[in-house]
């Protein structure tokens, strides 16, 4: 039953998300919902591995980017059609989560988070340097015609980046109530209990981590048409590894609402506060954020939630 | 800022070190030293090494735990300040220099292995020389220094993860 109702949930959600692109609302709504639906994608993504498993991943920026950028050497060199794109760079990404998770998955500890930041900034260096994708000066690019139905192609790819978000929550729900949900929770807890019971820890962790970069690479891909422009610096920024950390965790890490409410809240605060304020002011909203919630309620939203339940009954 | 040592420098032969560099070079060597003499013969220095192998232990020892690691922190913390107190007598300083330096911070660490003490001098020296290799390079130059320090500490995750001088 609670299956059903997740699924026509979420056929509501995309149809309520076309509806309005098809509408006559205002254009920046359109432009800062992108971005607000790029971060649920982040985070649901960033808490299949982090939230779930308990391993941190400060490198969101290398698989984004790297989705960025596989997308727009795709279109530079055969015009391919955005699908095609996400597609790749989903595939990209999940390589990536893969490769990176082979090399330091098998060891316990810190190891994977410093790897994901030398990540992070390797990829960076490596664009900077490459002349065909415009190397550290970036790239314009043109945007192809807008397809039949959408009046203008941000609201078009508002639309994509909302099915790519409801894919995502899909996929972290199916992860969290199945087997490897359980898995991942028992590796969080204590992985040498959970190997000792016959959890296959590192084909689990590797596994979690292919996805949650394939996610994060899919993300990635529609960003440089959104912008119409590429370049390294801002693209590979360490502030998308920060939000998409900080996100779950003021949302909750435990259950796959808890990054979309952190994603949705945090992200709307952000965009509110570039219009009424500046910019630069974002990363400090994360930032207090953040504290305030490790600090107060370390279980985040989705945490004071249960307990208000629990204790109103 | 100003010091009568900026500016000037030692001559050695053909070589000139600039003094700078040898104040930030000693205060550096002192530094280490102290830390490592402080972590091995010190009670509280030896309780920070005892809370990273073994937690529960360090408490049927008598000590607490939450207070080590507090004390820890801090001390960490306060280096690090003195090491960016440094930064300023050798080169200009700004707000976004931090990128570089957790790298930089992460590779020294890691090749040393976690913990150790004198291995990250020599750890420090390593990376310092094939930055410099890379930075003169001809057909590497400075657009691709960033990666030498993620890129070696990558390797040695690799291939060595308990680092050079780990156990």
């Amino acid at each position: 039953m609670s299956q059903m109702k997740f699924w026509i949930g979420m056929v509501v959600l995309f149809l309520a998300a076309l509806g309005t692109a098809l509408s006559g609302a205002n254009e920046y709504f359109f432009y800062a919902g992108y971005i607000v639906l790029t971060f649920v994608v982040l985070s649901t993504a960033w808490n299949i591995l982090g939230g779930y498993a308990g391993y941190v991943n400060f490198g969101t920026g290398a698989f984004f980017g790297l989705g960025s950028y596989s997308a727009v050497v795709l279109f530079k060199a055969l015009q391919a059609p955005l699908a095609v794109q996400i597609a790749a760079a989903a595939l990209v990404g999940g390589a990536l989560g893969f490769g990176v998770g082979l090399l330091t998955l098998r060891l316990r500890g810190i190891f994977f988070a410093i790897a994901t930041v030398a990540i992070l900034f390797i990829c960076e260096t490596l664009m900077v340097n490459w002349r065909y994708v415009g190397g550290a000066t970036g790239l314009q690019l043109l945007r192809p015609e807008v397809m039949a139905p959408f009046g203008s192609y941000t609201r078009m790819l508002f639309v994509v980046m909302a099915l790519l978000a409801l894919i995502a929550i899909s996929v972290a729900r199916y992860i969290q109530v199945g087997w490897i949900g359980r898995g991942l929770r028992a590796i969080r807890d204590s992985e040498e209990a959970a190997e000792s019971s016959g959890v296959p820890t590192l084909r689990l962790k590797l596994f979690a981590c292919t996805v949650s970069g394939a996610l994060m690479g899919a993300a990635g891909a529609p960003m440089p048409m959104y912008l119409s422009f590429i370049e390294p610096a801002s693209t590979f920024s360490l502030n998308w590894g920060v939000s998409a950390l900080a996100m779950p965790m003021i949302g909750g890490t435990a259950h796959w609402i808890g990054p979309v409410l952190g994603a949705l809240l945090l992200g709307s605060i952000q965009q509110i506060v570039t219009v009424t304020i500046s910019n630069e002011i974002n990363v400090l909203v994360v930032g207090v954020l953040l504290v305030a919630f490790v600090v107060l309620a370390p279980d985040g939203i989705y945490g004071l939630f249960r307990k208000w339940l629990r204790s109103s009954r | 800022v100003q010091a009568p040592y900026i500016g000037s420098s030692l001559e050695l032969g053909d070589y000139r070190i600039p003094y700078r560099m040898l104040v930030a070079f000693g205060v550096a060597l002192v530094l280490t030293f102290a830390l490592t003499i402080y972590l091995s013969k010190t009670f509280t220095g030896r309780a920070i090494k005892a809370v990273a192998q073994d937690e529960p232990a360090l408490r049927l020892m008598g000590a607490n735990p939450v207070r080590i690691k507090q004390w820890a922190f801090g001390i960490a913390t306060g280096v690090s300040v003195l090491a960016g107190a440094m930064l300023i007598i050798i080169g200009p300083v700004e707000p976004a220099m931090d990128r570089l330096y957790i790298g930089r911070t992460f590779c020294v660490v890691v090749l040393a292995g976690l913990g150790s003490m004198t291995g990250t001098l020599a750890a420090g020296l390593i990376l310092g020389v094939a930055e410099s290799l890379v930075l003169i390079h001809p057909s590497l130059g400075a657009s691709w220094a960033p990666a030498v320090a993620f890129g070696l500490l990558l390797l040695v995750l690799g291939v060595r993860p308990q680092g050079l001088f780990g156990r």
